[in-house]
């Protein structure tokens, strides 16, 4: 096995898939992504200059690849008529709930299915800030940004998780109470 | 019960408790998964040039042979118009028969002739080329001294035309014709002279002088009959060699000694050489691919009259890739037979002659017509020159004996 192999996956490598898993909630999905990461970073790891951290630099293929992956995924046309489909934007695909997010409790699990609500960027600041506590810094060096833009984004992504969070609730709450009147 | 007010921090918190996920699979299965994944991008980089540069390399190949023959025609005629002059055709001229010089000096080109020349009398090497450039094909009655014509059909280079080809060899006293047409068939160079490979035929030849049967013999596994066009090829190209001369009346088929040959989707036992005059074929100009000489060639159809004839030799035959044995500046005002097998040919006044060796082939495809119509001489007249290369215009014209004299040396 090619030692730079071994050596980002024995430091990296569940970092790496998590992050990937988050970004496309499909464990299937993020075995083919990390693989295409590993390509990426191997092809490239002699130009890799050390001026960022290797943390960093990996997340930031991650993310590429991530970005490549939605891409690919709508086509032009598909994005042209999604724009005048309306019906279409409400329904979200339906990504399995993985073992380890099931065994958690409810509003775990709710803030789990909330995160899809976030855009693309916002997720990602998220997943990088919350789930592998990546400093604003190190995030903004990860996607290219600006810090303020990590955090702007960051706040944004929280208020909608909120707002959802809430939305969320309330419609329990709603269906809780039917139940009660009935009976 | 659920919050339905969160604090920032609360939030937080809760995304921190967010459950982490991890691969579970072997690192070395992902390894050789990436290994693969890289090796099969490697050698796909690597095929779509290569794969674009060998169909360029086809390309090519089947280009090239084309684009080179393309280029010869074009050639020819640049030499030969600049090789068009008043000096040349007074040499071409001299270099002719002894009768015709003693006229040459009474013969003014400038004063009777409306031929537009290109005149470029400073060009003193021109004057060679044409002296060695005009020349006939066809085989005359003077050429025959001594000589046994061997007449062979052959298949030009795409199988669509008839080429009848005519060998002159030294006749020898203890070989009979048929003797030396069967020696001879092996010495042809067919590829060299642009044709394609067709002699000596796989088969058996067997000749009856006194009944003028020829009798061919072939193997059971013979290749002739392998579609129609291999059929009408090997019976086409039987006919018309022996078309001309009155040596073979008829041919017999055998396969192996029995009786017959399967040809195609029937068998045929005999076939008989027709030697009727009309209806007959005009001639047309097939340019080989090697060499500038065309071969003068029967046309596909026949012709009643040998008016049609000479209007059908006007027009270019693109399928059978012929081109036109009539130009444009070459027009009959009137075409007259008499009761002695002469054809008079009146020239209109703007008969234009401005390619010496391209008027020559052309005489000879009219000669060669009028041969196939049963005519024994063709009289111009109206003639814009009196010479033609080697032909004499004031005089009658003999037709020739045989079509595309070639040499076997």
């Amino acid at each position: 096995m090619d030692s730079v192999f071994e050596e980002l996956y024995s430091k990296y490598h569940q970092d790496v898939f998590q992050f990937l898993y988050y970004m496309v909630k499909n464990r299937e999905l993020a075995e083919d992504l990390v693989q295409e990461v590993y390509i990426r970073v191997l092809k490239s790891y002699k130009r890799f200059e050390g001026k960022s951290s290797e943390k960093t630099w990996l997340f930031s293929i991650a993310r590429n690849v991530a970005i490549d992956f939605f891409r690919k995924q709508k086509g032009w046309k598909q994005r042209l008529l999604e724009k005048f489909d309306w019906s279409t934007q409400q329904v979200k695909d339906e990504h399995p709930i993985p073992e380890e997010v099931a065994l958690q409790n409810e509003e775990i699990r709710s803030l789990y299915d909330c995160l899809d609500k976030c855009s693309v960027d916002q997720k990602m600041v998220i997943v990088m800030r919350y789930l592998h506590e990546l400093s604003i810094a190190e995030t903004a060096e990860a996607l290219g940004w600006t810090e303020s833009k990590v955090k702007t984004t960051q706040h944004r992504a929280l208020k909608i998780l909120k707002k959802e969070m809430e939305q969320l609730a309330e419609k329990e709450v709603a269906i809780c109470e039917k139940v009660s009147v009935d009976r | 019960m659920k919050k339905s007010v969160w604090t920032d921090k609360e939030l937080e918190e809760l995304l921190l408790q967010l459950p982490k996920i991890s691969d579970n699979r072997d690192p070395r299965d992902i390894y050789q998964n990436i290994a693969l994944k890289a090796k099969k991008r490697k050698r796909q980089m690597w095929i779509m040039p290569s794969l674009a540069a060998a169909a360029a390399v086809i390309l090519f190949i089947i280009l090239a042979p084309n684009l080179i023959n393309w280029q010869e025609p074009s050639q020819q005629y640049m030499s030969l118009n600049s090789a068009t002059s008043n000096e040349n055709m007074e040499m071409a001229r001299n270099d002719n028969t002894a009768a015709i010089e003693d006229k040459s000096k009474d013969v003014s080109f400038q004063e009777d002739n409306p031929v537009k020349f290109e005149a470029d009398e400073n060009n003193p090497s021109s004057e060679k080329t044409l002296a060695d450039d005009v020349e006939r094909t066809a085989v005359y009655e003077e050429d025959l001294q001594g000589k046994e014509l061997l007449t062979y059909a052959i298949p030009d280079a795409n199988g669509q035309n008839i080429v009848p080809v005519s060998v002159l060899v030294q006749k020898e006293d203890n070989k009979t014709w048929f003797d030396q047409f069967k020696e001879t068939m092996a010495d042809l160079k067919e590829e060299e002279w642009g044709l394609s490979e067709y002699y000596p035929l796989h088969a058996n030849l067997a000749y009856d002088s006194l009944k003028k049967v020829l009798n061919v013999d072939v193997p059971r596994d013979h290749q002739y009959g392998f579609g129609s066009a291999s059929e009408i090829m090997f019976k086409s190209s039987l006919l018309s060699s022996f078309v001309d001369g009155d040596k073979v009346e008829k041919i017999t088929f055998t396969t192996e000694n029995e009786k017959g040959i399967v040809l195609g989707n029937d068998e045929i036992t005999e076939l008989v050489v027709e030697k009727s005059s009309t209806p007959a074929h005009g001639y047309l100009f097939l340019y080989p691919a090697k060499g500038k000489k065309p071969f003068i060639v029967p046309t596909p159809d026949e012709y009643e009259t040998i008016n049609e004839a000479y209007a059908a030799m006007r027009k270019e035959l693109e399928t059978h890739q012929l081109k036109p044995s009539l130009s444009e500046g070459l027009q009959f005002e009137k075409v007259v037979p008499d009761n002695n097998g002469t054809l008079s040919i009146f020239l209109t006044k703007s008969t234009n002659a401005t390619d010496l060796q391209e008027m020559v082939f052309s005489i000879e495809a009219i000669l060669l017509t009028a041969k196939n119509f049963g005519f024994k001489a063709v009289k111009v007249e109206n003639p814009p020159v009196k010479n033609i290369g080697p032909f004499d215009l004031s005089k009658e014209l003999q037709v020739p004996v045989a079509a595309n004299k070639l040499s076997i040396e």
